[in-house]
């Protein structure tokens, strides 16, 4: 019953949503809000998709087998957190999900923006064209209120490994990022429409920064869930899927430096509205490869050809429409005449920089595809090709970094400049030195870069220090470029330590046999079976003591899942700043008393969720200085 | 500037069209129809191995594995059974002898020989990107490539293309 009441919210969203499609495609541009109020539009159909949602969300905390998607994808055993967030842990209910935060973010502008009752007209037209578009996906080709019939008894179960609290939060803060960008997109869109004019930005800078927000949160909690949930002792594999969510987040770091040049500078302002569209149209390139499954990837999930080529005609019609729209409507504004050595030349090196490795990052992710339409051979391009290509570029792109926030506006002078930042200089050569010392034994390569991961944090601490000696206030925009850019800092200095310095071993480890690894020991106690909700544990006892001290006993786990016979692996993770010791187990030999044990040393992980979170925060502070300007 | 991008965006769209049609999964061999490549290593009873031998056999199957990779552990009950009608012959990645003799003492010799590939340089060779990978080779020529552990419904294939060679 409840089910079909979802259904029927899920049409009046379909209708409600038709409107303003038809509206976009055959009313005239000149706006008639007696009938057409595309507010009201927006509230109605952000009302009946949650109402949807929650049809949804309640089948499965009841079970409701009779459903097609629960019954595969959910269990009445599953712990109630689980069955919840099982909701999106399907493609049916992720794609309600994506619809649920399409419409949010409507509603939301619908509410909050300080635009003209006019311009809302226009932005939120598009936007429920949008949600039109990915109803009718729903509707006609991934319906989660689809039954089956005779109703099993028993679901299927949800996927071992998506039952894990970091999981359960990942997929609707990547979708809040996601989709985010589409308010973006429609913003920029409308803006076309009635001629582009430094206006529209300002409206257009608070959706950016909390869309990129969400996004860097939404992949932060993805690599960390990988990092300590597959057991494969890494954070980032270059997987297609995870580049898919990487493409739209560069592209959006381009937009929120070029962003700050437009809305003061009036400079800009049409690559803006272009990079919003782009940026758009790769959050639904990622969802096309994610979803269709044209490319091989970890993230194993159904491959329904029908699908694809509905997501794959929605992103092409969303493209076209977006670009065309560029091409048509952009008048030119004068050639801006930006000098190389001035903040806003150090702005446009970014996008610059930017682009180049989102280029790089799509080229590596879809050449395996072109090169298997044109040219019939198989090929995959992995980790190596996007760390030899990406890392060269990392160099100069961290020079400007450190040097942009200190170069004036408008126009600058090197040897001013140099002579401006003499100190922070003289800094730069001790840390290096320090750094050089501690470390002369490891590879050249990571000692450069944890140099310059040093090099950005103490540039940007030391723009805050300029600030506290002249005893002034720090701004908020300061403060949040400061914290950003640590943020960057500290994920070079982990991801550095991570891969390039990480130890492994990989043994059979017999029960009392100690391994060394950097200065701990670990000594293997041997197994105990432990029981949980639905699984049965082969609980690892691992002593670590670090130079003769003992620290703790570290529990790494395998766990059989009992309905769908699945196998996860749990690492243990000791972090401590230095480095985490990572410890996985694996299967049992010579009647258990040998066992399979991976260990490994990923020294400055822990630097990667810290720099995400300083990530995340200054891009909070940007936002809500972005709020407190506009009013 | 408009039909160029028209241009790029139509040959994008009819690529991604085209890839939806393919299986990524499916993956075929630079190798297939092609003489093995040459080598020569060390196996683990201390004899060689060399291309030489394997194309003395009418039919062979190279399977690349190691004790350290589970897979290996699930596809080994098929290797077992494939043994009694086709020469095996293991290469072990990066494998210690000691882990792989308490390896076979538990699990069963399905092999010939193995050749111990300490450094990993023979499955590069042979374009091996992850371990099991199974060939099939008649005559010194490679006619199959399995990609993932040899699993029950996949001994079908396997013999069949055996037998045809033979």
């Amino acid at each position: 019953m409840i089910s079909e009441i979802g259904l029927i919210f899920l049409i009046l969203t379909f209708v409600i949503s038709s409107f303003s499609f038809f509206n976009l495609l055959f009313v005239s541009k000149k706006n008639n809000h007696t009938f057409f109020d595309e507010l009201k539009f927006s509230k109605l159909a952000f009302f009946f998709t949650i109402a949807s949602f929650i049809c949804l969300s309640y089948s499965f905390l009841v079970s409701d087998f009779s459903l097609n998607v629960i019954s595969k994808n959910s269990n009445s055993q599953l712990p109630l957190i689980y069955k919840l967030t099982g909701v999106w842990g399907n493609h049916e209910g992720s794609i309600l999900l994506w619809l649920l935060v399409m419409t949010f973010f409507g509603y939301l502008f619908s509410i909050n923006s300080s635009a003209s009752a006019d311009f809302k007209n226009n932005v939120l037209r598009i936007q429920n064209t949008l949600c039109f578009l990915i109803t009718s996906f729903i509707l006609f080709t991934s319906n989660p209120f689809e039954k089956t019939f005779p109703p099993p008894i028993e679901g299927a179960d949800l996927n071992p490994l998506l039952q894990d609290p970091g999981l359960a939060i990942h997929p609707p803060f990547l979708y809040l990022g996601y989709v985010g960008f589409s308010i973006i997109y429609s913003i920029s869109v409308a803006a076309l429409s009635e001629g582009v004019k430094n206006y529209f930005i300002a409206i257009l800078k608070p959706w950016v920064f909390i869309s990129w927000i969400f996004l860097t949160c939404g992949i932060g909690l993805g690599s960390w869930w990988a990092y300590y949930e597959l057991g494969w002792g890494g954070f980032w594999f270059w997987d297609p899927v995870e580049n898919a969510s990487l493409l739209p987040w560069l592209t959006a770091s381009a937009l929120l430096h070029t962003i700050v040049i437009a809305d003061k500078k009036n400079i800009l302002v049409n690559w803006t509205i272009l990079l919003s569209i782009v940026t758009f149209i790769l959050s639904l390139l990622g969802t096309f490869l994610v979803r269709s499954g044209v490319l091989v990837s970890v993230h194993a999930f159904a491959n329904d050809p029908t699908r694809g080529i509905y997501i794959l005609a929605l992103l092409a019609s969303i493209s076209f429409f977006g670009i065309f729209k560029y091409f048509n409507n952009t008048h030119r504004f004068n050639r801006p005449n930006i000098s190389l050595i001035s903040r806003e030349g150090m702005i446009s090196l970014n996008n610059i920089f930017m682009l180049s490795i989102t280029f790089t990052i799509l080229i590596g992710t879809i050449y395996p595809l072109f090169s298997s339409v044109l040219f019939n051979s198989k090929i995959s391009v992995g980790a190596p090709f996007f760390n030899s290509i990406l890392m060269p570029i990392m160099f100069p792109f961290v020079i400007g970094m450190i040097l942009g926030p200190y170069i004036k506006w408008g126009k600058d002078d090197l040897i001013l400049l140099l002579n401006r930042i003499k100190v922070l200089l003289i800094i730069f050569v001790l840390i290096s030195l320090v750094v050089w010392y501690l470390s002369y034994k490891d590879p050249v390569l990571s000692i450069i870069f944890i140099i310059l991961g040093c090099w950005i944090i103490l540039s940007s601490v030391y723009e805050i220090f300029q600030f506290v000696q002249l005893k002034k206030k720090i701004p908020k925009k300061i403060f949040a470029q400061v914290l950003a850019h640590i943020g960057i800092g500290l994920l070079i200095i982990g991801a550095t330590g991570s891969s390039i310095l990480k130890q492994e071993k990989i043994q059979f480890q017999e029960i009392g046999e100690s391994i060394k690894i950097k200065n701990f020991q670990i000594q293997f106690l041997g197994v105990t079976k432990i029981e949980g909700p639905n699984y049965i544990s082969q609980t690892g006892n691992f002593l670590i003591t670090e130079n003769s001290k003992k620290l703790k006993i570290l529990k790494p786990e395998k766990r059989f899942y009992n309905t769908g016979k699945q196998v996860t692996t749990e690492a243990a993770i000791h972090s401590t700043i230095f480095g985490d010791l990572y410890i996985a187990i694996g299967d049992a030999h010579e009647n258990k008393s040998q066992w399979t044990t991976r260990i490994w040393f990923n020294p400055f992980t822990i630097w990667i969720w810290i720099g995400v979170f300083f990530l995340a925060v200054g891009g909070s502070f940007s936002f809500i200085n972005s709020l407190s300007r506009k009013r | 500037m408009k039909y160029l991008f028209t241009l790029i965006f139509l040959l994008f769209t009819f690529i991604l069209y085209e890839g939806l049609k393919k299986d990524p999964r499916s993956i075929p061999s630079n190798l297939i129809s092609k003489e093995i490549p040459e080598f020569s290593i060390k196996t683990f009873s201390n004899s060689d191995l060399s291309d030489f031998e394997l194309k003395n056999d009418n039919v062979a199957i190279i399977n690349f594995f190691a004790s350290w990779c589970p897979p290996c552990r699930v596809e080994h009950k098929q290797l077992l059974k494939l043994s009694n009608d086709i020469p095996i012959y293991g290469i072990a990645k990066k494998n210690k002898k000691q882990d792989l003799s308490k390896w076979l003492n538990e699990l069963g010799n399905p092999y010939k020989k193995i050749g111990m590939d300490e450094t990993g340089l023979l499955s590069i060779e042979w374009g091996v990107y992850g371990i099991p990978e199974t060939f099939i080779v008649g005559d010194g020529v490679v006619k199959y490539r399995h990609v993932g552990p040899v699993m029950r419904r996949d001994l079908e294939t396997i013999k069949n293309i055996a037998k045809d060679l033979q």
